[in-house]
């Protein structure tokens, strides 16, 4: 069983949502992490909430992972820091770009388009081809991807987001192919709605009831890192267990009507 | 009855032993992947009642086990079994918080071993044992634990289910895999009915691991789990807070395509 403590793990979108619930996890687990987000201010504010859980091995790195030399540049800094990679948890994510509001297929420009394919389908690649070069050095290594169940199921209003999380689980899946043969696990995790700033991305529509705190899904990314080396988790959906019932209620509607 | 655990909703730290003290039932816990969750939980401090039909198997698993009491002659099949069953727990212990439906079989024990059975030569009796033990059991088992835990308003139920049987049928597994889709297709059912009562209702669908019924297959040549390494997973995903649900839960080795592609180079070029 793998251990958290003392594990060198790059985090994506680790300032804010999924990402800076999953930091502060590991980082109380005591692992070692780089905090990797596109905003540096966002990075120095979360490297100050961490830094009174005595994390003296929390250190921050500007990334755009739409960036290929930036992604270069995030692996060199965990080399140099930390000496390895033990893991990446890739978070950084959009659901369309700030103040655009969701809007249907037929009217969604290529600006968009652009920005949260190259953002979530282009920045899963760069990253994940940046991080599996050097694990594939080390022989060792293991990658988690956050997709979302939008990648299983599309959403309307969400058609680009949907599309490209269901690249993220193809990419994940073919990379976790490869890469098996140098004891490199690739993990795919595919939360469902999740009370994050993400949420702001979708202008006036409210949060769904009931939606999870994303210290929950960092719990289950923690689950899976420390899963047996020789074990893996294929598609591992997370949501509230309320969503179950809202489910359950929408169909009871349906049935009744 | 108040659980504060149940009831916790922040926080990033999880409680340190959210299974301590917990009562949990397991079907077919004398062995194999059980047998495997056995152990775990009661590493985390859970109290055990191991059912099985063999007595030989539950008496050296409870012997084995901390803090475990054994239920032999557990057919699940039978309604009066599981009856009994549930009266010995809610006399034992008053009820109950952890339900693991284990209790399976891949062939019937009456069927002639590595004769494959295609559906055209299925015995009726045979197909009745598989789909009674996988699909009947599971069913009884969790109507009643359901009964008591939505009395309790808390509680958690896994049925040890399969990734490759859900996946897809297989040639000569007709029964099997079809005990086990409608097996999913009853606890996905049952998740929905029972999460507004906060109970907790997973498959657990582990590809080949090391137990008695893959040992009569070639299935682990590419690979597989250990029954410990499962039960520690099953235990992870229990300890997990109880507003979050894990849906469908697979688990694989990692070993296995990477051997696969090997061998069938091999027998390419052969």
């Amino acid at each position: 069983m793998n251990s958290l403590c003392d594990m060198a793990v790059i985090v994506t979108g680790a300032a804010s949502g999924i990402g800076r619930a999953t930091a502060e996890l590991l980082v109380c687990k005591g692992a070692r992490v780089l905090v990797a987000d596109v905003s540096e201010e966002r990075i120095a504010e979360t490297l100050a909430a961490l830094a009174p859980r005595d994390a003296p091995l929390a250190i921050g790195q500007a990334c755009d992972v739409r960036n290929a030399d930036d992604c270069q540049r995030l692996v060199d800094v965990a080399q140099r820091q930390f000496g390895r990679i033990d893991a990446l948890v890739h978070s950084a994510g959009v659901l369309r770009p700030l103040g655009v509001r969701p809007r249907p297929l037929v009217e969604v420009d290529d600006a968009e388009y652009d920005a949260v394919i190259g953002t979530n389908l282009k920045g899963t690649f760069l990253i994940n081809r940046a991080v599996l070069r050097r694990m594939i050095e080390q022989r060792s290594g293991q990658i988690i991807n956050l997709a979302s169940t939008s990648g299983r199921r599309g959403r309307a209003f969400d058609s680009v987001y949907s599309a490209s999380k269901a690249g993220v689980i193809g990419l994940s899946e073919s990379a976790a192919e490869e890469v098996r043969g140098y004891g490199i696990r690739v993990q795919v995790i595919l939360p469902d709605a999740i009370d994050t700033p993400m949420w702001q991305q979708n202008g006036p529509v409210p949060k769904p009831p009931g939606a999870l705190p994303p210290e929950r899904v960092a719990e289950v990314i923690a689950m899976c890192l420390t899963l047996p080396e020789n074990a893996t988790c294929e598609q591992l959906i997370v949501a509230p267990l309320a969503a179950r019932r809202l489910r359950g209620g929408a169909g009871s509607r349906e049935a009744s009507s | 009855m108040a659980d504060a655990r149940a009831d916790e909703s922040d926080g990033p730290i999880s409680d340190a032993e959210p299974l301590r003290d917990q009562i949990a039932v397991i079907t077919g816990g004398g062995r194999g992947i059980g047998l495997g969750i056995a152990r775990a939980l009661a590493r985390r401090g859970c109290r055990l009642v191991i059912a099985s039909r063999n007595k030989e198997q539950v008496a050296s698993a409870v012997e084995s086990l901390e803090a475990a009491v054994g239920f032999p002659e557990c057919d699940v099949r039978r309604a009066e079994c599981i009856e009994r069953l549930f009266e010995f727990v809610v006399e034992r212990f008053g009820s109950l918080d952890i339900l693991i439906t284990s209790a399976g079989i891949a062939r019937s024990p009456r069927s002639a071993r590595h004769v494959p059975s295609p559906v055209s030569s299925y015995d009726e009796g045979c197909w009745d044992d598989v789909i009674d033990t996988n699909l009947r059991g599971v069913f009884l088992a969790c109507r009643a634990a359901a009964r008591l835990m939505v009395a309790r308003r808390r509680g958690q139920i896994v049925n040890v289910s399969s990734l490759r049987a859900v996946q897809r049928g297989h040639a000569f597994g007709s029964a099997y895999c079809a005990s086990k889709m409608a097996a999913r297709a009853l606890l996905e059912a049952m998740a929905a009915e029972l999460a507004p009562h906060g109970i907790r209702v997973m498959s657990f669908m582990p590809d080949v691991v090391e137990t008695s019924m893959i040992a009569a297959t070639d299935l682990a040549k590419h690979g597989s789990l250990s029954i410990d390494e499962v039960g520690e997973y099953v235990a992870a995903l229990l300890a997990l807070p109880m507003d979050t649900s894990v849906e469908g839960a697979p688990l694989a080795p990692l070993t296995q395509r990477r051997q696969r592609k090997g061998a069938d180079r091999t027998e390419a070029s052969a």
